[in-house]
């Protein structure tokens, strides 16, 4: 490949587009929209932490005490906020960030974090992750499907067709401008936010940090180069700037709108979660403000368990058929690097079992050795034998995850995209 | 003096009418409004009938507490769902009511759904996000289109005045609209009313004609500001990228500012918070009412018989029991005002919410839509006020059925027993163990959106939008009327 005419289209491009109104104007928007986000984010993220610490020193005070019974002792597990919860929240904000175990004696107690207020809840709660996502790709779409087609249509098409290069130069040229003007303000908004979480010591940049922002970058741009070659083949494909733009903006509504609104209905109904008695279980929180203890009936808890089973199998649903739009793509990619996704629901539900099967066995070989200190105290008694007795836990989750297989997939998205704007533009009728 | 249907303003309508038909814009968006009217109606009636299944496992489940300790109040799911979801998934299904203190209870966690919250594919969605851009888009380009190949230079020497040129130009892409609303709707209509999934009223087909009037409303707007967009620009990219913008902004941008920009002002608790402010309030109360032996000293005291010393100790135990209740009262009290401020204050939040998404037509149609079919906050404000209605009666019949059955009840707390007689203090009282006969305990009937309120939704969308039309209208006017044709 020639660099020099590579170069030479790509400086054209951005100096085009950084005199046009369209990516002056939708950068502000989008830094605007980004900035809203971001503002209701670091107080959500704040709570977050302090809900955490606070759980965290609640479990311990619990766990420091001097219990005489065995159905008293418990064991907690508490879940570390995700460091770039900052930046998404996910489907883990719906799932636990507490959960208490009581062996045989009680339900297992799930807790979420709920730093939403009921009324808040609504389509349009977006994330800054989600802005940088829903607006960076209809900017990449936009002005990628106006680039070769305009250019026809103005005659200077032929013109570049004349540099002493390929036409697959000349189209490479074009989508790295677009990206390039594309990825800037998403990266310049995502850094800003990250220097300033930093600053404000919200955001400890350590390795695994790093990496996950490094992922989150990664992502962002490949978002922009699929729409961006999703634009360009628009634009290679039609004949008049004003229907490219058209097709363009019908495929984004499809593809980052509609789509992704649409698909948690469409999930829900192909993988239906059947209520159980949970509804009812936590009806019995309740009925604890008038002072009556409930039931110690351990059979909700297994019964609790198969319905979070449920929901996590119908997020997997909602995320395989995701795939089919790039932006869902990015999102789920998102929150697997974040941490905040099913995956790392699936990996706290795993320790949670791991941790409860740990304890229940403690419970009962303890039991099986003093049996009448199960429930009975006794003045008398010495202190319980605590010998073994697993201590709470801290999960760290919110820092393991891989986007790998959404890259991957974002990638494929992207190379179909660019082969067959290639292939359609090698044959492309250059004449106004 | 012509005929009406002669005159040069119904020459105008009737070609841009044929003309916006004939735009493949208009009829990929229109056709597939329709398909995705019909495809969401189908997917909205199932909804329902999960909803309706859940809905009467929990009313018909034996609540496993004694009704004199608490019982469980369902939210009835709104019928017509399928014209608006209006965010229903969202908002707790059921309040379990305690004698004298009623809130919803922080759901399990394991009967959250982890998907991401969706829009159902109702009504109110597809006109407000898929059609609405067919009355945008294709509005956008509609004078320049004419300006670009010459037409309007010879329209403009019809004699008619130019703001009869622009009403023929808006009646004609608003017309061209209405094949399509109607097709869509009468499918929708034709598919509820065959699938019998629910049942179809009066009030129901009054409704439905305010949703559609609602919908021409919103839809009229749209095209007025599509024909703004096209005298304002000067070609038919920037139409269309300035019609992108519009939508964009109104449709995404100003829904998705309207929730944190009214949480920043009002400050509304969490759930978590709220919750966790009942846990402290009970955390820092003890109903343990003490005994001691003192207590006991008057009935050992010499001259009495046994019959009044057996009295004496029957009151003195009463007496104990209303002092525990009492106390019991007044910590219901400080609940009851953390649940009223929490309410005041998310109320206040969804209603200034509310307000804020008034600024795009998108989200003030969907919201008046929701609020029309009795959906999302509406159906919980009505559902709230029914069972703050329904704690009072069940209160005082549970309070009065305690009384009657407390001799049957656990009374928990230490006892003391001086020379034979005994007083037991109280911790609690549990009625698990009562048998009660569940009819005398009054039943939470259930409850409806009344119709004016949904009417009263509908008649201010549609004047709202009216009213926006006619001032963007004389602005366009204004700009039309110095319109230059170079």
């Amino acid at each position: 490949m020639t660099i020099a005419p590579l170069i030479a289209v790509v400086t054209r491009r951005l100096q085009l587009q950084l005199r046009s109104v369209t990516w002056w104007g939708a950068s502000v928007l989008m830094f605007a929209v980004f900035a809203a986000a971001a503002y209701r984010s670091v107080p959500l993220f704040d709570m977050d932490r302090a809900t955490f610490e606070s759980d965290q020193a609640r479990h311990a005070d619990e766990a420091s005490g001097l219990p005489q019974t065995y159905s008293r002792l418990s064991l907690s597990i508490d879940r570390e906020p995700a460091p770039l919860r900052l930046l998404l929240r996910g489907s883990e904000d719906a799932f636990a960030a507490s959960v208490t175990t009581y062996g045989r004696f009680r339900p297992t107690a799930f807790r979420g974090r709920d730093t939403r207020s009921s009324y808040e809840s609504s389509l349009f709660l977006v994330d800054p992750a989600m802005v940088l996502g829903l607006l960076g790709s209809l900017l990449a779409i936009v002005l990628a499907s106006s680039t070769v087609v305009r250019e026809r249509e103005e005659g200077t098409l032929q013109l570049t067709l004349t540099y002493p290069c390929r036409r697959s130069t000349i189209l490479f040229g074009e989508h790295l401008a677009t990206l390039l003007i594309v990825a800037t303000p998403m990266l310049g908004c995502t850094l800003v936010f990250l220097a300033f979480a930093a600053v404000s010591e919200r955001l400890r940049l350590d390795g695994p940090v790093l990496l996950q922002v490094a992922q989150f970058l990664g992502l962002c741009i490949l978002l922009a180069s699929a729409f961006s070659g999703l634009g360009l083949l628009v634009a290679t494909t039609v004949r008049r700037p004003t229907t490219a733009i058209t097709i363009a903006f019908a495929l984004w509504v499809f593809l980052v709108f509609a789509y992704p609104i649409v698909l948690p209905s469409i999930a829900a109904l192909v993988r239906p979660v059947e209520p159980s008695a949970s509804s009812l279980a936590a009806a019995d929180t309740l009925a604890e403000y008038d002072l009556v203890r409930r039931a110690n009936d351990v059979s909700t808890s297994a019964a609790e368990q198969d319905e979070l089973r449920g929901h996590l199998a119908q997020a997997d649903l909602h995320d395989s058929l995701a795939l089919v739009s790039p932006y869902s793509v990015f999102i789920i990619g998102v929150e697997t690097a974040t941490g905040t996704g099913t995956a790392a629901c699936r990996a706290f539900l795993q320790t949670v079992q791991t941790a409860a099967s740990q304890f229940r066995r403690w419970q009962d070989g303890m039991l099986s050795r003093y049996p009448d200190r199960a429930t009975w105290y006794d003045p008398a008694n010495p202190p319980l034998d605590l010998t073994g007795l697993p201590p709470n836990q801290t999960e760290r989750s919110g820092l393991s995850g891989r986007s790998a297989p959404a890259a991957l997939i974002l990638l494929v998205w992207n190379a179909l995209f660019i082969v067959v704007t290639q292939v359609q533009f090698a044959r492309y009728d250059a004449r106004p | 003096m012509p005929a009406p249907e002669h005159t040069p303003i119904a020459a105008i309508t009737r070609r841009v009418m044929i003309e916006q038909l004939r735009d493949y814009r208009l009829l990929v968006l229109g056709i597939g409004t329709a398909f995705l009217l019909v495809l969401g109606t189908y997917v909205s009636l199932l909804d329902y009938a999960q909803r309706v299944k859940t809905f009467a496992l929990l009313r018909s489940s034996r609540f496993e507490r004694s009704p004199l300790e608490a019982v469980l109040l369902v939210r009835t799911p709104p019928r017509l769902l399928f014209i608006s979801e209006g965010g229903e998934s969202t908002i707790p299904s059921t309040l379990v009511a305690i004698p004298g203190f009623i809130d919803a209870p922080q759901d399990q966690i394991t009967s959250r759904s982890l998907l991401p919250s969706g829009a159902g594919l109702d009504w109110s969605f597809t006109f407000a996000y898929i059609f609405s851009l067919a009355a945008l888009m294709c509005t956008a380009d509609l004078v320049i289109r004419q300006r670009a190949v010459g037409v309007l230079r010879v329209v403009m020497s019809y004699p008619v005045r130019r703001a009869g040129l622009l009403a023929g130009e808006y009646l004609g892409a608003f017309a061209a609209l209405l094949p399509f609303v109607v097709v869509a709707l009468a499918a929708g209509h034709a598919l509820v009313l065959g699938s019998r999934a629910i049942e179809w009223g009066a009030t129901d087909w009054i409704r439905s004609a305010a949703f559609a009037m609602l919908t021409l409303a919103f839809l009229s707007l749209l095209c007025v500001l599509g024909l703004a967009i096209s005298t304002v620009c000067r070609d038919r990219t920037t139409c269309l990228l300035t019609a992108i913008t519009v939508w964009v902004f109104g449709a995404i941008v100003v829904p998705a500012l309207a929730g944190p920009v009214a949480h920043a002002i009002v400050q509304t608790p969490t759930e978590r918070e709220h919750h966790d402010r009942l846990q402290e309030t009970q955390r820092h109360f003890d109903p343990q009412i003490f005994v001691s032996s003192e207590m006991l000293m008057p009935l050992t005291r010499a001259g009495l018989s046994d019959a009044e010393r057996a009295a004496l100790a029957r009151s003195a135990q009463a007496d104990l029991v209303a002092r525990h209740e009492a106390k019991l009262s007044e910590y219901k009290q400080q609940l009851l005002a953390i649940r009223r401020d929490y309410l005041v204050r998310t109320t206040a939040e969804a209603r200034l919410a509310a307000k804020v998404s008034l600024l795009s037509p998108f989200s003030a149609y969907t919201r008046l839509a929701a609020d029309l079919a009795g959906a999302g906050v509406k159906n919980q404000d009505a559902f709230y006020s029914a069972s703050e209605r329904f704690l009072l009666s069940y209160t005082e019949a549970a309070l009065e059925l305690r009384r009657r059955l407390r001799p049957l009840a656990h009374v928990m707390g230490p006892t003391v027993e001086v020379d034979g007689i005994k007083l037991q203090g109280v911790a609690s009282i549990s009625y698990a163990d009562v048998t009660v006969d569940r009819g005398a305990i009054p039943t939470f009937s259930g409850y409806e959106v009344p119709l004016r309120d949904s009417l009263t939704a509908a008649l201010a969308g549609v004047l709202m939008f009216l009213a926006a039309d006619v001032v963007v209208f004389s602005l366009l006017v204004y700009r039309f009327n110095r319109y230059v044709f170079d």
